[in-house]
């Protein structure tokens, strides 16, 4: 009777051993809290670290002086168990004392940890202002290699700044339309070129200047032009190219690149004299074109002609048209009345096809936002599987782990109850044979 | 016979220790292979605006949803800050943080109470407002979840799920 309860009650204190053994191995807990400063400024960023469990979650939330929340996370600790969370205050953060609370999870116990927000110390009186610096004048000229060049050739530009000193000046270059952009070049010992080749036709202007140094006042050149002549594009249109004597025909003319406000000549000839009679000069308008009306007074084949005689920026230009052939007879009634059918006819298969563009358009817009809506589903479908591949990972991470926890724990289970039993059956012995 | 009864005594508490120590053993895998799993999962985040429409933008001053699924698993776990076999509805709270920058500034917070029995789920949708005056750029909204608040004892229920919105 006595021997069965000796090995009950030492059975029991083994249970009770080991129940405590477990957990002490399963519940997490959070060793160490700090935060990387003990007083900060508003505004400043407080990093928290500590350490914990390796591979385990911890809660975190930060409160201030009046309780509100000023930051809450959730991180995982590394494999050597070292958690990190980081949070800027806020520019209006309270002063005082704040709490961190950082909880292991799950069944670990929360730990805290406090910090203080501090006003700022007053900023430093601003230093004296540098006395005046004594400085000497300097100069700067330049010129143009031509003056006058077409469209196409390059212009050196030299100049030459006094002092002769290593410095970087700078170029003004205006565009004939009244922009300016700005190059950089090094002039060694006060010495500079710079190559430079117009892209549009008119009048450009060059200055450098220097901005100076410590040693130096800066300076800046007198302004010096360049003209660039360009060639210029004439087309003449003509319209009807049949008609009739006492008919009107219009004749319009471009230029290009436009010119404004420029006078063109415009003439004819016919296949029965020899000599351009001239109609008259008409000046472009803002977009280059002009336009005139001519009456023709005989049978005949008529050809028009414009003419641009030049100027110091755009040279001289000329175009002539193809024929019109001007008949006796003028058109009949039915002629215009079959025309106009011709028109009705056009219009109307113009507005079906704009239907048709119109019904196109819509399909692709129905279409895009359907694919736009398919996108969305793939991204999140995509994100998804991301997520539960490595949750995957993990698990099968942690399984692996476990195994091996599970193994060395058996192990040691099987020593521990050898020893025991043996300790135990040692008791129960030695108290027999004191009986 | 004193000897073969203190062979038999040897083999006896050898015996129950070694089987207390197995059974022993069989608790703490249970334990170990169930106590790595979170008892929820956050199943989608889908941002809203007022009017319920999906967005992948928001303008300063927007007020926006956060809408989230959340799913108690199907499994019923073994949870340690439990300690027991749940097969009843667990409480959670889930927070939506809003920051900008590196590191992040709290430019806002909100949340949602509830609780859920294994395989149910729920669709909280807590609101935010993009601060009116704070910078442009891309804002992160985070989803934690948590088994209460950190401050109370609470522990990480579900693993965060973070989403980048631009903000002009």
């Amino acid at each position: 009777m006595r021997k069965s309860g000796l090995n009950w009650y030492a059975l029991l204190v083994v249970v009770l051993t080991l129940l405590l053994l477990q957990i002490s191995i399963v519940t997490p807990v959070v060793t160490s809290l700090t935060t990387d400063k003990s007083e900060y400024l508003r505004g400043e960023a407080v990093t928290i670290s500590g350490t914990a469990s390796a591979g385990e979650w911890v809660a975190i939330q930060v409160k201030d002086p009046n309780g509100v929340n000023v930051w809450i996370d959730s991180v995982k600790a590394g494999s050597d168990g070292s958690f990190t969370s980081s949070f800027r205050l806020s520019s209006t953060a309270t002063y005082g004392t704040y709490t961190v609370y950082a909880t292991p999870g799950p069944g670990g116990q929360p730990v805290t940890k406090t910090f203080q927000v501090v006003t700022a110390p007053p900023p430093p009186p601003p230093p004296p202002p540098p006395p005046p610096p004594v400085k000497k004048s300097s100069s700067m000229t330049i010129t143009l290699d031509k003056t006058s060049i077409t469209l196409g050739e390059s212009v050196t530009i030299s100049g030459l700044l006094t002092p002769a000193l290593n410095v970087t000046v700078d170029l003004e270059i205006k565009c004939p339309n009244g922009t300016s952009v700005s190059k950089s070049i090094l002039a060694s010992k006060g010495a500079f070129t710079y190559v430079f080749k117009p892209d549009v036709a008119g009048v450009w202007s060059f200055k450098a200047s220097w901005k100076g140094n410590d040693e130096y006042y800066g300076c800046e050149s007198s302004t010096v032009t360049l003209i660039a002549r360009g060639a210029v594009s004439l087309r003449i249109f003509v319209a009807p190219l049949i008609t009739s004597v006492r008919s009107i025909i219009i004749i319009y003319a471009d230029t290009s690149p436009a010119l404004v406000d420029r006078s063109l000549v415009i003439s004819y000839t016919t296949n029965k004299t020899v000599n351009w009679i001239t109609i008259g000069s008409f000046n472009t308008g803002s977009d280059g074109i002009v336009a005139c009306l001519f009456t023709p007074t005989e049978v005949a084949e008529y050809k028009f002609k414009v003419e641009w005689i030049g100027d110091s920026i755009f040279m001289p230009a000329s175009a002539t048209s193809p024929g019109v052939l001007v008949i006796a007879e003028s058109l009949t009634a039915q002629d215009i009345v079959n025309a106009l059918n011709q028109l009705k006819a056009l219009q109307k298969l113009l507005e079906e096809k704009e239907a048709e563009l119109k019904a196109s358009r819509d399909t692709i817009s129905m279409l895009n936002s359907q694919i736009a809506g398919l996108q969305h589903d793939l991204s999140n479908a995509q994100s998804r599987i991301s997520s539960l591949e490595s949750q995957l990972a993990e698990t099968q991470s942690r399984l692996a782990e476990a195994e091996s926890r599970v193994m060395l724990i058996g192990i040691l289970a099987l020593i521990v109850g050898l020893l025991i039993g043996i300790l135990v059956a040692y008791l129960i012995l030695k108290r027999r044979g004191a009986k | 016979m004193p000897k073969n009864n203190n062979k038999r005594t040897i083999l006896i508490s050898t015996l129950l220790c070694c089987g207390a120590m197995l059974l022993l053993l069989l608790t703490l895998i249970g334990s170990v292979s169930a106590s790595d799993q979170m008892p929820f999962r956050i199943v989608s985040v889908t941002i809203r605006d007022e009017a319920g429409n999906p967005i992948s933008q928001a303008t300063r001053g927007q007020f926006i949803f956060v809408d989230i699924v959340i799913e108690k698993e199907a499994v019923p776990y073994y949870y340690d800050y439990y300690y027991y076999y749940d097969y009843g509805a667990q409480p959670f709270l889930v927070v939506a943080r809003l920051t900008y920058g590196t590191p992040p500034s709290l430019m806002g917070l909100s949340g949602y109470r509830g609780s859920l029995a294994a395989g149910e789920q729920a669709e909280p949708t807590p609101g935010l407002q993009i601060p009116p005056t704070g910078p442009s750029g891309n804002y992160v909204i985070t989803v934690l979840t948590y088994s209460n608040w950190p401050a109370a004892g609470g522990v990480t229920a579900a693993e965060p799920v973070l989403i980048v919105i631009p903000v002009t």
